[in-house]
């Protein structure tokens, strides 16, 4: 199975215009609850960044927990990949992340998993940084300026996202040469 | 842990089943186990949580062994507890964790 990079971007537009997201720091929480999710931040001493439990044939909520023993931009990160999930996935009842640091150490080639957490990744990154409003802000800088540091600085405060998701999604939007 | 809510509805679906398969209403039930017959409709829709001895005399009463009127293991966790990926290699703090966030699904919270 492959990724389905148009959708995810579609998707994830979709959901800015619903929510009348015009620049950024995205509202992740207020848009998850929007989607009928009730968002719960509990603290644990673990790499599990989040999980999502959603169960119809009982009535419940939907809800995603949120590790808030984590960096704050990491939670925003979780709330925005559990979404991908609900959005994207058919799971089980419930459905457990473990930090994006984990993830890249397994086999990322071999099972339809691996596919689901790459595309639940890619919505949190295109949702948190709409490719628009990465557009607009790089439009006046130079190429060699994006990599400056207090530059880099300026974004990351501005989407209220963590460095490395940063560099990921720019690298996937081609600002930066892999 | 075994979701009683789980264990009890579907253990009421195969007395039903079964009670229908022999043909029985649900009063000619309750007097061969000297049982009322609202208790058999709290029983058959699992909001009554029968004894084991009561099982066994709903066995009798349908012809079969117990056995078939219990539910299989994998059938009576919770949603969460079924997941293959979970089982493995969660600590326990971290099903703590997990369970603190499905409960707070519950509808009547």
């Amino acid at each position: 199975m492959a990724v389905r990079r148009k959708r995810i971007e579609a998707l994830a537009r979709d959901i800015l215009r619903e929510n009348n997201v015009i620049e950024p720091p995205v509202p992740i929480e207020k848009i998850a609850n929007g989607k009928g999710v009730r968002v719960l931040f509990q603290p644990l001493e673990s790499d599990i960044a989040g999980c999502l439990y959603h169960n119809e044939q009982d009535q419940e909520y939907t809800v995603i927990g949120v590790n808030s023993f984590h960096d704050k931009v990491k939670q925003r990160f979780a709330i925005a990949h559990e979404l991908g999930h609900l959005l994207l996935h058919q799971f089980d009842p419930l459905h457990v992340d473990r930090a994006v640091q984990a993830k890249y150490k397994k086999d990322l080639s071999t099972n339809g998993v691996n596919v689901d957490e790459i595309e639940a990744n890619l919505f949190a990154a295109e949702l948190l940084m709409p490719r628009d409003f990465i557009a607009h802000d790089l439009e006046r800088v130079n190429a060699t300026d994006i990599l400056d540091e207090s530059f880099t600085f300026q974004l990351v405060q501005r989407y209220d996202v963590n460095t490395l998701t940063l560099f990921l999604h720019l690298m996937n939007l081609g600002y930066i040469e892999q | 842990m075994v979701n009683l809510k789980r264990l009890y509805t579907i253990i009421g679906q195969l007395i039903r089943k079964t009670r229908e398969e022999r043909g029985l209403t649900q009063a000619e039930l309750a007097a061969a186990v000297s049982l009322t017959r609202a208790s058999i409709t709290n029983i058959e829709s699992g909001k009554q949580k029968l004894l084991l001895h009561t099982l066994y005399d709903i066995a009798i009463a349908l012809s079969v062994e117990p056995s078939a009127l219990l539910p299989k293991l994998a059938d009576t966790r919770g949603p969460w507890e079924s997941e293959s990926t979970l089982s493995s290699n969660l600590s326990e703090s971290e099903r703590e964790w997990l369970h603190s966030i499905v409960s707070a699904s519950k509808r009547d919270d």
